[in-house]
């Protein structure tokens, strides 16, 4: 794939994305380790720019299985976005509760933010967008038929939950904690239903 | 072209270099569009790259042959790859210079290559050991086979015991060659798989005009309707797929009539989905509104029907005029409102409404297809091909431009070099008295004639011929194949292991499509070809300038080919030419020596229209250009045939009925003068469309003297739902296979493997049961357990179980399709029950294919249609296949694909329907009317008791 690159697919170039990804992440650890200051700040923006393409080619690469009608949402890019921003800052959290770094107070706003966002994505996605039956089929499957339980499990305790205790205590370091773990989790489960919801339904 | 990374690192040795900037080979055709193929120059020469070696450009060259498929009947068009390295046949693709498909194939046509190298292939001619189905074997040599048959029918037909011998053919298609050969030994010895197929369709189009089958113009039609799933499983799969989808697209409106939600139906633009054996009822009332809204074709009506005959009979002293016709008809059709046919099946009248209105606009442009389904399903099947027909009548759109014309109109006659005189005998082992009107032999009766000794066969082929398992009630079969009384020597000719070859005293392996001489000839379209199978390594020995003697030199083993094993055959029958069969089969070029299968085809071509002129323009013979191109127009279309004139030479001698019109010449019609025209007409008796039919009357069923609906032994007065009841159809085809000849192909059984009951939801909550569940079903003769497919795709109230599904073997069998087979255990209580359980599903077995050891479905489907009595129409002698079955959840002791019959049963089943008929004779001590079509037709005399 690396060295016959078939340049149109998103594997492609999210493999290569990844990639440069972790190289520049790595020259910033070495830079950071010996103290080469110039070498971090002078990644950031190709890191910046390189870890938006890593967070959202994924939704692209979805796109490309053009049979799969509920990745054709032109939602999905978004929705990846939200949800590296929010994984993120429940990473940032997890790393100040371990004391290894200190974050501001500004940071659990865009944690509920991004919660809030995700929200109204999700709202859109399953409530607004898709046209065809195979989509509305799987949003069907997701709202009320076999992912129901879980998908209202994660949109309460895993987003709602969260965002509405760190909104009332935003500084109980426990409540950030749990709410960052909580988020992560329901990340997970939340992407396994968007991958798997729509690949079951027969293409023929 | 290769990204500058991709060089980079072939160039440093990461991944292997690719490119090595040779020349690239010439692709057929820029993107992926299937318009070009190898040009026929370089089919002698032609060089692609190896698909399996990709991404390595590994360069092969092949011979290219062409030749048809065998799989069904449409004899598609093949194009064979024989690698010049190993002399092997590497793939089989579509032959662009094939008429019927145009370089299409369906699925099956391809598999062909699965089945020249499947390994449980039978390679060598066997001879039994021990006792008829041990499943003990010897190889024989080709000589030894001969010489003892030989033998055996010399005997036979010295002894006067001709009607002792008999072929039965599953798969048909070479054209008129079986009937030269049985009427050389004289005999009345042809048996075919028809009256499990169409006889029903065939009976209800004969019985209006004397040809038996249509052949819709589906490209050119405005509006088509068809009975069942024609698109992807219909008769002529491809080549009537391709042309449906033609008229589609050219805004050809689609109807389909079907209680299953089928390919074809679902991209219909009216899907009809009537209750089984309803059809006829939804016809007439559409010809009820054709005709009450005046969208009637009057002048076909007036000049083609025979209306006056009608009013004259049944309406003495009344106007023989057009407008009484028209009103006699709407008064015979009064009670057939669409109203009346929304009882009957289930469409709603206003769609009915419609769609009739659509038809009557569509006018001469109404292409029609029924040939199984309804017409094979029901008591009275027939009745269905008869309404429908009567529309394309109202209509005028019989054999017109996008309309529906007869078969024969589109098939090829070919000439042979002899033709020996018809035979003096009637076998009544194939056409009994009981059934008159029969199109054609009885053949699902045979085992029950033999067990009632009505009389015994010494000789007996079966040719690709598999009642044991496709027929009805097939422990019968086995009883009378196991009989050695009744069955003296069976013999198998067939490419494959099959559940009738078990029971076979010689198994001797025939060709597949690539291994075989074959005529084809099918009215695919509007427009009459011929194609020529050709065993194809065959062809590429002689382009290396070698002549093998018989076929089976080049092909795999010892497999030969029908048509050199019958020439071979008759000559050892009669080697001093006293029974008079050997001059049958004298060369025409070389006198008194044994002609060639060359030689045979060689004359056929020869004497083709316009064949031989077109291969002199490049430089061939006809013969030649048969190899090299594998197919010839021989007409292109042409339509209304009826209103050819006679030839004036015909005419001398020939007098005119003033009255009726019909011209006769020596006492038999020959045509019938419309508008002071002498025109050639139809076969029969009016030589017009019969609407009315004085045959009926005169052969006892004047109720049906009209074209009318019968209500089916599945009508829903027969079945109690509460007692858990339901008409099964268990007719339908799956587009990739076909019956029980693509048991060999690994790619087709990879595809589909198992035939599941389905189920509509409502009646699945009713019974409690869902996918999955396992279900005993209930015949008239027995069970078989399955599972249950639940579908919204199925009527309420009706369910379906498909065909081709259920193989299997018994332990003591040679390992044949075992993609396909599961290994049974049968066992018989000594009392006439049989008893059928599943020992072990589909499994991966090794072989010199890899793939065999990937096989990863388990299992082949349910064996149902033994589980069937037999159900002869009294009328067309079609076995009705439908069955009103009671479900019942499977027993607990009960496993997937048990079967239990109770043989007692079926006989009593098949004397109940056998006291439908009404015995010939009819008029004049006759044994079938002497107009109607009869396979294997014998002298005229012979026709009389
Ligand atoms: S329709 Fe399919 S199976 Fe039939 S002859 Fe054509 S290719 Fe073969």
């Amino acid at each position: 794939m690396i060295l016959r690159p078939q340049w149109r697919s998103w594997l492609v170039r999210g493999g290569y994305a990844l990639s440069l990804f972790g190289g520049v992440l790595t020259l910033q650890l070495a830079g950071a380790l010996l103290g080469l200051d110039a070498l971090v700040s002078g990644f950031v923006i190709p890191g910046l720019l390189l870890a938006l393409v890593v967070a959202v080619y994924t939704a692209f690469l979805f796109a490309q299985a053009r049979g799969r009608d509920f990745w054709q949402s032109p939602l999905l890019p978004v929705h990846m976005i939200v949800h590296s921003l929010m994984a993120g800052a429940a990473m940032f959290i997890l790393l100040d509760g371990a004391g290894l770094v200190s974050i501001g107070g500004q940071l659990t706003t865009l944690f509920v933010a991004a919660i809030a966002a995700n929200l109204i994505v999700l709202a859109i996605e399953l409530y607004i967008t898709h046209p065809t039956a195979d989509a509305k089929a799987v949003v069907k499957m997701i709202l009320h038929g076999q992912y129901r339980q879980e998908f209202w499990t994660v949109v309460l305790a895993c987003n709602a939950l969260p965002a509405l205790a760190l909104y009332l205590d935003p500084t109980n370091a426990i409540t950030q904690v749990l709410a960052a773990v909580l988020v992560l989790w329901g990340i997970y489960r939340l992407e396994k239903i968007w991958i798997e919801a729509p690949q079951r339904i027969a293409l023929a | 072209m290769p990204s500058i990374i991709e060089k980079l690192a072939e160039s440093i040795g990461l991944i292997p270099k690719l490119h090595h900037g040779e020349p690239l080979l010439d692709r057929l055709q820029p993107g992926s569009a299937l318009t070009n193929y190898p040009p026929p120059e370089q089919w002698d020469n032609w060089t692609e790259y190896e698909a399996k070696a990709w991404p390595r450009r590994e360069q092969k060259t092949y011979d290219i042959v062409p030749t048809t498929c065998f799989n069904c009947e449409s004899a598609c068009g093949l194009l064979a790859y024989v690698d010049k390295a190993n002399g092997q046949v590497r793939k089989f693709e579509g032959n662009p210079y094939h008429p019927g498909s145009r370089g299409r194939n369906c699925a099956k046509g391809p598999a062909t290559i699965n089945q020249i190298n499947d390994p449980d292939r039978i390679l060598y001619p066997l001879k039994r050991d021990g006792k008829r189905g041990d499943g003990k074997w010897t190889r024989v040599s080709w000589d030894e086979a001969l010489d003892d048959i030989a033998g055996r029918i010399r005997k036979a037909l010295q002894e006067k015991r001709h009607n002792e011998i008999a072929y039965h053919v599953g798969r048909p298609g070479h054209e008129g060659y079986m009937d030269r050969v049985l009427q050389s030994w004289g005999i009345d010895g042809h048996n075919s798989h028809t009256n499990i197929c169409s006889s029903g369709a065939r009976f209800g189009y004969a019985i209006w005009h004397g040809h038996d089958r249509p052949s819709p113009d589906h490209a050119h039609a405005r509006v088509i309707l068809l009975i069942s799933a024609h698109l992807e499983s219909g008769h002529y799969f491809n080549p009537h797929a391709q042309r449906i989808i033609e008229g589609k697209m050219n805004g050809a409106k689609l109807v389909v009539m079907d209680p299953r939600l089928s390919n074809t139906a679902s991209l219909a633009d009216h899907w009809l989905p009537t209750y089984p054996g309803s059809e006829a009822a939804v016809l007439l009332a559409m010809a009820q509104v054709i005709i009450d809204a005046g969208l009637y074709n009057r002048e076909y009506l007036e000049n083609w029907v025979n209306w006056q005959q009608w009013l004259e009979t049944e309406f003495p002293g009344e106007a023989v005029v057009f407008e009484n016709f028209i009103e006699k008809m709407r008064a015979a059709y009064a009670d057939y409102t669409p109203e009346f046919a929304e009882k009957e099946s289930g469409v709603k009248a206003a769609v009915i409404r419609e769609v009739a209105i659509e038809i009557g606009k569509a006018g001469t442009r109404f292409a029609t297809h029924n040939w199984r389904s309804a017409g094979s399903g029901n008591l009275g099947g027939w009745a269905v091909a008869r309404c429908l027909h009567f529309l394309n009548v109202l209509t005028g759109s019989v054999g017109t431009e996008g309309g529906t014309s007869p078969n024969d109109w589109n098939k090829f006659h070919p000439t042979f070099f002899d033709k020996p005189p018809a035979q003096k005998f009637w076998n009544e082992l194939h056409f009994p008295k009981e059934y008159p009107l029969a199109f054609f032999e009885m053949s699902f009766l045979l085992p029950h004639f033999l067990k009632d000794k009505r009389g015994r066969m010494d000789t007996y082929f079966t040719r690709v011929f598999n009642p044991v398992w496709t027929y009805p009630d097939g422990f019968m079969w086995m009883e009378a194949l196991s009989d050695e009384e009744a069955v003296g020597c069976h013999i198998a000719l067939t490419p494959t292991w099959s559940e009738t070859a078990y029971f076979a005293d010689y198994v001797l392996p025939m060709g597949l499509a690539s291994e075989r001489h074959d005529l084809n000839s099918y009215e695919t379209h509007s427009g009459t070809w011929i194609a020529f199978r050709q065993p194809v390594l065959r062809e590429v020995a002689r382009r290396q300038g070698k002549d093998p003697q018989f076929t089976y030199e080049v092909n795999p083993g010892e497999v030969w080919e029908e048509d050199e094993f019958w020439i071979q055959l008759s000559w050892r029958i009669d080697p001093d030419g006293s029974l008079g069969i050997k001059k049958h089969f004298e060369s025409p070029y070389r006198p008194g020596e044994c002609v060639t299968v060359d030689e045979y085809y060689q004359y056929i071509f020869e004497h083709t229209k316009g064949l031989p002129e077109t291969a002199a323009k490049e430089g061939l013979s006809a013969l030649e250009y048969m190899r090299k191109y594998g197919a010839y127009v021989v007409e292109e279309s042409e339509y209304k045939k009826n209103e050819y004139a006679i030839d004036a030479k015909a005419l001398e001698g020939a007098v005119t009925d003033p009255k009726t019109g019909v011209i006769t010449k020596n006492g038999k019609a020959i045509g019938v003068e419309v508008q002071g025209k002498a025109c050639v007409g139809f076969p029969t008796p009016s030589r017009k469309q019969e609407f009315f039919s004085p045959t009926m009357i005169d052969w006892k069923w004047p109720e049906y003297k009209i074209p009318t609906y019968l209500k089916s032994h599945i009508h829903p007065d027969e079945i109690d739902y509460e007692k858990g009841e339901f008409p099964l159809l268990p007719t339908f085809r799956l587009p990739v296979l076909i019956h029980s000849r693509s048991g060999n192909a690994k790619w087709l059984y990879e595809i589909a493997n198992r035939n599941p009951i389905w189920m509509h939801p409502s009646d699945a909550a009713r019974l409690g049961v869902d996918t999955g569940s396992l279900v005993r079903v209930y015949t008239e003769i027995g069970h078989f357990v399955d599972k249950v497919w639940v579908t919204e795709g199925m009527k309420p109230g009706v369910l379906a179980c498909s065909h081709h599904l259920g193989r299997w073997r018994r332990p003591q069998d040679a390992p044949g399709n075992r993609w396909a087979t599961a290994t049974v255990n049968i066992q018989a209580d000594g009392k006439g029950g049989y008893s059928m359980k599943t020992m072990r599903g589909i499994e991966p077995f090794k072989s010199t294919d890899k793939d065999s050891a990937r096989i990863f479905w388990s299992d082949g489907g349910v064996h149902q249609n033994i589980t069937f009595p037999v159900h002869p129409d009294p009328i067309s002698g079609m076995h009705c296949w439908h069955q009103k079955v009671r479900l019942e959840k499977a027993h607990d002791t009960d496993q997937y694909g048990d079967i239990f019959v109770d043989t007692n049963k079926s006989m009593e089943v098949y004397r109940k329907w056998l006291a439908m008929a009404r015995p010939a004779p009819g008029p004049d001590n006759l044994r079938r009317p002497l107009w109607m079509k009869r396979a294997l037709r014998p002298v005229d005399e012979a026709f009389y008791f």
